[in-house]
This record gives C-alpha cells, structure tokens and sequence, in this order.
C-alpha cells in the first residue's frame, strides 16, 4: 500500500470519529434544551424558639451565714419541659416581687448562685436563647 | 482487489461509516424527543405553594445567634406531568407573627436551597428544608414562638 493510500485512509476513519463526536455533542445540547424551568414566587416557612417559664425554683442547700460569714450561696433546682433551652438565667430581688439582677447562669436545671448580702433574697429564674429570655419564675426565698 | 491491506482499509471505513449511520439514527431519534419536552414547555405553568400549618414546625427553631434552622415550604404542581423542584431561593424580607410580642426585626435570613425533589403531576408536596434559614443576634424578643413567612422563588425543572 502507498503512502499516500495509507495517509487517504487515515483521514477518512479521523473524518469519521469527527463525526460521531459531533453528533453526540448535538444530542447532548438537544437533551440540556429539553429540560425546560419555570419559577414562581412562593411561600417558605420557619419558626421561632417558644421560651417556656421554668417551675418554681426549690432551694436544695443554702449557707446563708446570717450577715456573719462569707461566701453565701444557695444550691437551687427547677424543673423545664423538654428539650431544655439553650440556657437559663438566675435572678435575685431583695424584696418579694421587687426589682431583680442577675445572679448567675445554667445549662441545666440546676445552679448554685451567692446570695448578696448574706440577706434573705428571692430567687426566680427564667429561660434564654441568645438575645431573647423568658417569663420568669415563681420566686422562692432563700434564707 | 489485489492489495489486501487496501483493502481491509476499506472494509474498517466501511464499517466505521455504517456505525456513524447507525449513530445519527439515534441521536436523529433522540432529539425528537427532546422536541416533544420542548412543546410541553411552552404551555408549563410556574409552580405554587401553600401554606404550612404552624403544628407542622416541630424541628430546628430559630432563635438569635443560634444554629441554623429548618425551613418547609408545600410545593404544587399545576402541570399535567411531574417535576422537581431545582431551587428555591429568598424573594423578600421575612415577616414574623403570634409571637409573644412585638417581632418588627425578625432578623431571619435565607439559604439557597436546592433540593432536586419530586412533585407528582397536578400534586404537592411539603419539603423540609434542614438548615434552610438562620437568625442573626438582632431580632426582636417579641419574636419568640413566632412564625416566619418568608418570600422565596420556586424554580421547577421538568422531569
């Protein structure tokens, strides 16, 4: 076979696969047009955390040194229906009912806190996530 | 023909050429099918949505600088033939209401979903979105318990 036969060859079988990617190359767009969208506007929905108000806290030990001693604090627990929220937060008022500040911070349902003062407080304590924070509780009187 | 090797050349371009036919008869065929789809597009009606009961929110909440959120959303398919949703993507600002109070500042946002889900033909169906919206530390404390109704573009591909 000649040269020129075998080089006449060649270029007809590459003409060939040429054609085979080129008609593949049609089906694939002709399959991608195929494939049509449409959008319209619509609704999504999600919810807020709820906060719910923990029990009344009961006072499970107390050292409350009677304006004597230092270091008062009182060991509380309560009760929260689950699943328990990211955290709870602890305050005291000096008054029943009366103004109150934060006296410390939990992850569970139980916390122990100092009592300022060595002076009988009143304890509630409400829950938070993030920014926001729940109802507080019934207060219960430490000391 | 007296020159084998000419001719075995002949018979593999031959062959390879009866091959091509063979090709450009199915993708001749192929493509009247995507034809077909093409005319079912052009009468394909937007997708819809309605709304999903409250009760229905039971996972992933939201609340300021927490972990993202789930989202659901109820998809509905006008058209005579299934679809999937292709994505679904924020339309608008997010408005909260029966919180426990004043929730002006919802502070929600979206994420780009783009969940491939089925809608039967002239059906629905509620997609529960995992991680679909978050909230950022500034949202008002009223917007406790509330629910957010958030605007959003359903894309639908057909198939």
């Amino acid at each position: 076979m000649s040269a020129p036969r075998v080089v006449f060859a060649a270029a007809m079988v590459a003409a060939a696969w040429t054609t085979v990617i080129t008609g593949l190359t049609a089906i694939g767009a002709a399959r991608a047009e195929a494939a049509w969208l449409k959008s319209g506007p619509g609704t999504g929905y999600a919810a807020g955390l709820k906060l719910q108000t923990p029990g009344q806290p009961v006072v499970d030990s107390a050292k409350c040194n009677n304006g004597n001693g230092s270091g008062p604090s009182a060991t509380l627990h309560w009760t929260y229906p689950t699943p328990l929220p990211p955290g709870f937060e602890l305050l005291t008022a000096t008054t029943a009912g009366g103004p109150v500040s934060t006296a410390g911070t939990a992850t569970t349902t139980s916390a122990t806190i100092p009592l300022p003062g060595n002076n009988k407080v009143y304890v509630s304590v409400r829950a938070t996530a993030g920014s926001w924070k729940g109802t507080r509780s019934p207060e219960v009187a430490a000391c | 023909m007296k020159n084998p090797t000419l001719r075995r050349v002949l018979v593999v371009t031959t062959v390879v050429g009866a091959t091509l036919g063979g090709g450009i008869a199915v993708a001749a065929w192929t493509s009247s099918g995507s034809g077909a789809a093409n005319a079912k597009a052009g009468t394909a009606a937007a997708p819809t949505t309605g709304t999903v009961p409250a009760s229905a929110l039971t996972t992933g909440p939201l609340y300021p600088g927490g972990p993202v959120g789930d989202a659901k959303i109820l998809v509905g398919n006008p058209n005579p033939y299934p679809v999937k949703v292709s994505t679904i993507v924020a339309n608008g600002t997010p408005t909260g209401a029966n919180g426990t109070g004043t929730c002006t500042t919802t502070g929600v946002s979206w994420t780009a979903q783009s969940p491939n889900a089925p809608v039967p033909a002239g059906g629905s169906t509620t997609l529960t979105l995992t991680g679909a919206v978050s909230m950022i530390t500034a949202s008002d404390d009223g917007c406790q318990g509330a629910v957010f109704t958030i605007p959003v573009t359903v894309t639908v591909v057909s198939g």
